[in-house]
């Protein structure tokens, strides 16, 4: 699967070409905001919910946010609808494939419009929808649900759940049973919230569920690889070529 | 259809923490915006009511109901969606099992909708873009 600083490159490429093949159909003044970098957050951290205390002690539950374009000069503007049909060859929703056609410089807009110029320059074809296949994100689900079936994990929710209530909270040996708490459903995080949620943490820590959870998934993991192995390895190949090409597309532009 | 393009004229690079923002005045107001939003629907294969929610922010779906016409309309987000569009074109969405981005989840690629899978049709919770902020 892609991790979050292989599709950081490959966005950013896709906006480069994007970019690049907009100047080339006329638009020479128009511009892309560039990709903020991942790193303060990756957003499959929480897959077995809250675990960095502090973070809780001061968001509860809540998520950091990366902010980008802080500059005064960043804003918004409405794309016009020739913009729009160079981009996309005049696909009008997500999913459909523009047909392209002449824009308004009477330059030759191409199938997918700059959007599938750009997907084509790092080995996709326009309407292609770069990413994890759903093969992965299916496998990917199933060692979740696996893995709540285990004993181990069972034993080690029922002790975080015990942890939880010498601390003077009641949830049940769910997962998630405490984050869903209703009383959080608030416009603000509030006190109760708050030390919720660094309990949970502690609470996780101290039940050893992180690392027995991740242990017993990751054995269901390894089972599923070798059962789909086949199509994994195809998967793979893919992936291996995409990478190559972005690593030496990233290197050239750099 | 609002088209919008966002422009930066300067390196992305500031971080900072912000809490989940429970609502934005750019989500929810029924518009699918271009290079913004990602769309939630009622119904599977993009049917019935939709409600936007845009990338200033993860969001929790519980804050959100559907706008109508069509089936749907008025009832909650959360748990209640099948299917959903990303409208931007180099953006990945994420929707999740969980409130605030936990457990399981599904990846929409730019420019793409899905059916949401069987976990989480009618069980989602939350949603993030890729890159956030505004």
């Amino acid at each position: 699967m892609f991790n979050e600083f292989e599709l950081y490159k490959i966005s950013t490429l896709l906006r480069k070409y994007s970019l690049t093949c907009m100047k080339d159909q006329g638009y020479t003044s128009i511009n892309f905001p560039t990709p903020s970098s991942p790193g303060v957050t990756k957003h499959n951290e929480r897959r077995y919910g809250i675990t960095d205390g502090l973070l809780a002690s001061r968001l509860g539950y809540r998520i950091p946010s990366i902010k980008k374009g802080s500059t005064s000069s960043t804003n918004t503007t409405t794309l016009s609808a020739d913009e729009e049909f160079t981009l996309t060859g005049g696909s009008t929703k997500p999913g459909e494939l523009g047909k392209g056609g002449r824009n308004k410089f009477n330059k030759k807009v191409p199938a997918g419009g700059c959007s599938g110029v750009a997907l084509k320059k790092i080995g996709y074809f326009p309407g292609d929808t770069p990413g994890n296949p759903t093969k992965v994100q299916a496998l990917d689900k199933e060692s979740f649900a696996g893995s709540l079936k285990s004993d181990r994990v069972k034993r080690s929710l029922e002790k975080w759940s015990l942890c939880m209530r010498d601390n003077g909270y009641t949830y049940a040996p769910e997962p998630f049973s405490a984050s869903n708490d209703h009383r959080f459903a608030t416009r603000w995080v509030t006190k109760l919230e708050k030390d919720v949620a660094t309990a949970d943490t502690r609470c996780k820590q101290s039940s050893h569920l992180l690392t027995i959870w991740s242990a017993e998934e990751t054995k269901i993991q390894r089972s599923l690889i070798t059962e789909h192995q086949k199509e994994l390895y195809g998967i793979q190949k893919q992936r291996d070529t995409t990478l190559s090409i972005i690593e030496r597309r990233s290197e050239s532009s750099s | 259809m609002q088209k919008v393009r966002g422009i930066a004229a300067a390196a992305l690079s500031v971080t900072a923490l912000f809490t989940l923002a429970p609502s934005a005045s750019a989500s929810g107001d029924g518009t699918c915006q271009t290079d913004k939003d990602a769309c939630f629907y009622y119904n599977s294969n993009l049917g019935g009511a939709k409600v936007d929610l845009d990338d200033c922010w993860g969001y929790n779906h519980a804050n959100f109901t559907f706008i109508g016409p069509g089936n749907g309309a008025g009832l909650t987000l959360k748990n209640n969606a099948a299917s959903v569009q990303n409208w931007q074109h180099s953006n990945w969405l994420y929707v999740y099992y969980n409130s605030n981005e936990q457990g399981p989840r599904q990846e929409v690629s730019p420019w793409a909708w899905v059916n949401l899978n069987s976990t989480l049709k009618n069980n989602n919770a939350s949603s993030i873009f890729y890159e956030t902020g505004c």
